[in-house]
C-alpha cells in the first residue's frame, strides 16, 4: 500500500494524455482553471463535464476516483455552498428567517461555485493521474526556468520535490516502525483523556525528527560525494521532448476553450 | 604492482565536541595502488568510516595529507578530481538514493558532471547491467530489497567511471543473501575492470578475500598486511575488539595440539582441505 | 501452559497493485515458559511478521495469539495489559529513543505501566547494571553517546519493564564482534536470571547455536521446522537449500562428509569441532 505512494497518484496507462509533454499539460490545466472561473453559463459547465468524463474514459481512469477525490474536500464545498448561499444578496428573495435571508442570486451563484470546485478537481486530477511525478517536476522546472534571471530557487525547488517524493514513503515506513517501537513501550494512543493522547504523539514525534536530520544529513553527505553542486553546469538524463500530440492537444484546447466562452458571451 | 592511487601520509584527524578535542585517527600511513582489493577492519568508533570520508574530501585532513590520483584533497580546486576518481557507497542504502526512480538514481552524478545527454543514457544503461540491476531501470527505488538498493547505489557510483570505490560498511545494514549480491559485485569490479576496492567492514569473513587487509583501533592501524598473516594473531584482533572466522580459529586450535603444523586458512575449502590431509592422508 | 502459543495464524496484507501477500501462512505452534527459542530464516519468510503479532502490533487476519493462555484479541483492556509483559526489542531500537536524558527514556516503559517513583528508581538502576551502563552517564542525552551505548540504553529501557517475554529482532545488527558478544551475553544473563521466554529473531545462525535452546525456522511464510539445535543442524544440508546461512564450522562437516569421510553433520561450533576431530584423529593413530 505504502509502496504505491512513490508514484504519486499516478494510473499506468498509454493513453494520449500520457504521451502528451508535462509541460503542455501543466499549461493547459492552467488554462484550464482560469476558463473555469470566468465561464458561468450553465451550457458550457455541461459541456465541460462531459469533457472531462470523456477524458476519464480515455485514460481508462475510473469514475470512481473523482468521487474519491472530492471525499476530503466535502466540507469545504459544503461551507462555500452555505457561504454563497446566506451572503450574496443579488435576485428576488425567495426565503426568509430572522436575519437570514435566501435569494434567487444566491442560489445560483452557490450552486455554480459547487459544480466549479468539482470541475476543477476532476479536470486538474488528470495531470497527475496521467504524469509521473519525475516528469512533473521536469516540466515545472524547465517552465520555471527563465524565473532564474530574477535569482528565483527553480533548480533547488526541482529538487526538493524530487527529494521529498523519494522519501515519503521511506518516513512513513519509519513511523509505523517507532509507532510499534513505542507501543510496546506502553504508550497507549488509543485510549484515555485528548491530553495523554496528545502527549503519546512526542515519543514518536521526536524519534522521528531526529532521524529525519540523520538522514538528511547522510544524504547531503552522499549526494555531494556524487559531485552534487548545484544547478549550475548541471545537464540532463530525462529530455522532455513536444511531439506532434502536443501541437495537436493545444489547437484541440484552443478550440475548446473558445467555444466555452462564446458560450458564455452570447447565451 | 601499478602505480599508487591514494598516498596517505601521516594523516591525523580530529575534531572539536563541546570545546574537547577528538581524536580520531592517528598517525595514518597508507599507500593504496591501483587495482588492489583492501579491505579495513576496525571495531565500532575506530575511526574506519571517517577515513573513507577523508579519501573522497568530504572530511579534510587535520594533519597530514591524502594524494588521490596526484591530488591533494585538501585542495578544494581540484576536489572534483577526487571525486571522479574515487568514489564511494554508504552503509545506508535508504539514505544514499536520491531520485525515486532507479535510472534517475544512476543518472544523478553524471548530471552533476556536465556530461552530455547521450553519454550519460550510455553510462546509465552500463552501470545498471554491471551490477545485474538492468531490468529495474524504471522501477521505484522504494520496493526493492536492500541488496538490491546498495547495487542501486553501487550502479550510481560506476556511472561516475571512478578508479577507485570505498565501500563504508555497505554489506552491514544486509541480510546475508544482500551481502553476498554486493561481495560478489566487489569482486567482479575488481577482477574485469581493475576497478580498486576499499572494503570497510568488521565482517571479517568479507575480510579474508583481500588482497590485504589493514586493521584499525582506536584511531591507529596497528596492521597491514597480507589476510594470512593478519588472522594468524587472533590475539591482536581480540584485544582489537574483532575476530577471525570461524573455520581459521579451528585450523589455530588444532594447530595448538601439535596435530598439524601451523597454518592460516581463510575460507572453508581451504580448512577442508586442510583436514582432508590430516583425516585421509 | 505454553508461554506463547499461536493457532492457526495467518496474516495477509495488501501489496503494491492491491495484491494480496500472505505474510504468514497458517502457522501453529506451542513455546514453553522460560525457553530461549531462536528465529530464523530469510528476509521475507515472515519471521518479523510473526514476532509483531506477539505482541499485538499486528491482529492476524485469521487465527489466535495466545499469552498465557489468554487470548490476546478478546478485549482492547486485556491486550493493553498484556502488552505490558511482553518486551519487543526492535531492529536498531536506539532510533526509538527520545527523552533528555538516559535516565528519563529508560524510565519511560515503567513509568507507563503506572509503577511508583521508588520502585522506577530501582528498575532503572537495576537496568543499567544488567546492560553494563556506568551511572555517571544517566544524565547525559541519549543522542550524544556512541551508537553501541545507544543500543544498550534502548535495551536497558525494555528491561526495566521486567517482561515475561523478551522478544528481539536481530538486537546485534551493525555491531561489531565484541559488541555483539556483549550483547548476546547481557540477554542470555536476564534470561538466566528472570528465567523470562526469549524469542531471538536474527540472520546468524551462529549466534542461535550458542545461546538458543530451540530454533524456529522460517520459510516462506510457514515453519520449515522447530526443533532443539541438534536436530535442526541435522538438516544441516536442507536449510542450505532454502537459503540460509549456515556456520562456516558446518559448511566444513558437510563438505568432508561429501568428500567420503565418516563424520557427523551436525556440528556447529569451533568446540564441538575439536571435539570430534580429536576423537577422529585417535581413532586413527590407533588404526
Amino acid at each position: 500500500m505504502i509502496g504505491d505512494i512513490t508514484i504519486g497518484q499516478y494510473f499506468t496507462g498509454n493513453s494520449v494524455l500520457h504521451k502528451i509533454d508535462p509541460r503542455t499539460k501543466i499549461i493547459l490545466t492552467i488554462v484550464y482553471i482560469i476558463i473555469l472561473f470566468i465561464v458561468n453559463n450553465p451550457f458550457a459547465y455541461l459541456i465541460n463535464g462531459i469533457f472531462i468524463l470523456s477524458l476519464y474514459i480515455i485514460c481508462k481512469i475510473p469514475f470512481k476516483m473523482i468521487f474519491s477525490n472530492m471525499k476530503p474536500i466535502l466540507p469545504v464545498l459544503f461551507f462555500t455552498f452555505l457561504i454563497n448561499l446566506f451572503f450574496v444578496k443579488t435576485g428576488d428573495i425567495i426565503f426568509r428567517f430572522w436575519i437570514f435571508s435566501i435569494t434567487t442570486g444566491a442560489i445560483n451563484l452557490a450552486l455554480i461555485m459547487i459544480v466549479r470546485i468539482v470541475l476543477l478537481i476532476a479536470g486538474s486530477s488528470l495531470l497527475t493521474y496521467t504524469t509521473l511525478p519525475i516528469d512533473l517536476t521536469d516540466g515545472i522546472e524547465i517552465l520555471l526556468s527563465p524565473l532564474k534571471k530574477i535569482h528565483f530557487p527553480v533548480h533547488e525547488l526541482a529538487m526538493m520535490m524530487t527529494i521529498s517524493m523519494r522519501f515519503v514513503p521511506t518516513l512513513i515506513d519509519e513511523t509505523t516502525k517507532i509507532m510499534a517501537a513505542q507501543k510496546s513501550r506502553g504508550v497507549d494512543m488509543e485510549n484515555g483523556s485528548i491530553i495523554k493522547r496528545v502527549k503519546s504523539i512526542i515519543p514518536i514525534l521526536i524519534p522521528l525528527f531526529v532521524s529525519a536530520f540523520r538522514r538528511a544529513n547522510e544524504l547531503s553527505i552522499a549526494m555531494e560525494s556524487r559531485c552534487y553542486r548545484g544547478g549550475d553546469g548541471r545537464t540532463r538524463y530525462r529530455a522532455l521532448k513536444y511531439s506532434y500530440l502536443d501541437f495537436l492537444s493545444i489547437i484541440f484546447m484552443i478550440l475548446f476553450f473558445t467555444v466555452l466562452i462564446c458560450l458564455n458571451i452570447f447565451t | 604492482m601499478n602505480e599508487s592511487l591514494i598516498d596517505v601520509n601521516k594523516l591525523y584527524f580530529s575534531y572539536i565536541n563541546d570545546r574537547n578535542e577528538i581524536n580520531v585517527l592517528y598517525d595514518i600511513n597508507l599507500e593504496v595502488k591501483q587495482g588492489e582489493f583492501i579491505a579495513v577492519v576496525g571495531h565500532n568508533g575506530s575511526g574506519k568510516s571517517t577515513f573513507a570520508k577523508l579519501c573522497n574530501a568530504i572530511l579534510t585532513p587535520t594533519s597530514g595529507t591524502i594524494i588521490v590520483s596526484g591530488f591533494d584533497t585538501s585542495n578544494e580546486e581540484t576536489i572534483f578530481e577526487i571525486r571522479k576518481n574515487v568514489g564511494v557507497v554508504f552503509q545506508n542504502p535508504d539514505n544514499q538514493i536520491v531520485a525515486t526512480l532507479v535510472e534517475e538514481d544512476v543518472a544523478f552524478a553524471p548530471e552533476n558532471l556536465g556530461i552530455e545527454q547521450s553519454e550519460i543514457i550510455r553510462r546509465v544503461d552500463e552501470s545498471l547491467s554491471a551490477v545485474g540491476m538492468y531490468e529495474y531501470k524504471d522501477h521505484a527505488v522504494y520496493n526493492l530489497s536492500g541488496g538490491q538498493k546498495q547495487r542501486v547505489a553501487i550502479a550510481g557510483i560506476l556511472a561516475i567511471k571512478p578508479k577507485c570505490i570505498v565501500f563504508d560498511e555497505a554489506t552491514a545494514m544486509l541480510d546475508p543473501v544482500g551481502r553476498k549480491e554486493v561481495i560478489e559485485i566487489m569482486k567482479k569490479l575488481n577482477k574485469e575492470n581493475g576497478t580498486t576496492i576499499i572494503h570497510i567492514t568488521h565482517y571479517m569473513e568479507e575480510a579474508a578475500f583481500a588482497d590485504r587487509i589493514v586493521v584499525i583501533s582506536n584511531g591507529k592501524i596497528i596492521k597491514n598486511d597480507s589476510p594470512k598473516e593478519v588472522f594468524a594473531d587472533e590475539y591482536a584482533l581480540k584485544k582489537a575488539h574483532l575476530s577471525v572466522p570461524q573455520v581459521t580459529q579451528l585450523i589455530n586450535e588444532l594447530s595448538k595440539n601439535n596435530f598439524i603444523k601451523p597454518k592460516v586458512v581463510l575460507n572453508v575449502d581451504e580448512c577442508v582441505n586442510v583436514l582432508e590431509n590430516l583425516l585421509g592422508g | 501452559m505454553s508461554a506463547i502459543e499461536l493457532k492457526n495464524l495467518t496474516y495477509i496484507y495488501g501489496g503494491a497493485n492491491n495484491k494480496k501477500i500472505k505474510a504468514i501462512n497458517n502457522i501453529s505452534l506451542k513455546i514453553e515458559k522460560g525457553c530461549y527459542v531462536g528465529i530464523i530464516g530469510h528476509t521475507g519468510s515472515g519471521k518479523s511478521t510473526l514476532i509483531q503479532h506477539i505482541n499485538g502490533i499486528l491482529k492476524p487476519t485469521f487465527g489466535n495469539v495466545y499469552i498465557n493462555g489468554e487470548d490476546i484479541w478478546a478485549s482492547n483492556k486485556k491486550l493493553a495489559n498484556i502488552r505490558t509483559k511482553i518486551g519487543l526489542v526492535f531492529q536498531y531500537p536506539e532510533y526509538q529513543l527520545f527523552e533528555e536524558t538516559i535516565e528519563k527514556d529508560i524510565a519511560f516503559g515503567p513509568q507507563n505501566l503506572g509503577l511508583n517513583d521508588d520502585e522506577i528508581k530501582k528498575r532503572v538502576h537495576d537496568a543499567c547494571i544488567m546492560v553494563g551502563l556506568s551511572k555517571d552517564i544517566l544524565h547525559k542525552s541519549p543522542f550524544e553517546i556512541s551508537g553501541g551505548q545507544k543500543r544498550r540504553v534502548a535495551l536497558a529501557g525494555i528491561i526495566a519493564m521486567m517482561p515475561k517475554i523478551l522478544v528481539l529482532d536481530e538486537p546485534t545488527a551493525g555491531l561489531d564482534p565484541m559488541g555483539r558478544d556483549k550483547i548476546l551475553d547481557m540477554i542470555k544473563d536476564y534470561h538466566k536470571k528472570t528465567e523470562c521466554t526469549v524469542l531471538h529473531v536474527t540472520h546468524s545462525m551462529e549466534d542461535v547455536a550458542k545461546y538458543a535452546d530451540k530454533i524456529i525456522v522460517m520459510n516462506k511464510g510457514q515453519i520449515f521446522d522447530y526443533n532443539s539445535i541438534e536436530n535442526i543442524f541435522k538438516r544441516a544440508n536442507e536449510l542450505q537449500k532454502i537459503g540460509l546461512d549456515i556456520p562456516e564450522i558446518s559448511q566444513v562437516f558437510i563438505k568432508l562428509k561429501n568428500r567420503g569421510f565418516d563424520v557427523p553433520t551436525n556440528i556447529y561450533t569451533v568446540k564441538q569441532a575439536i571435539k570430534v576431530l580429536n576423537s577422529l584423529i585417535a581413532k586413527k593413530a590407533e588404526q
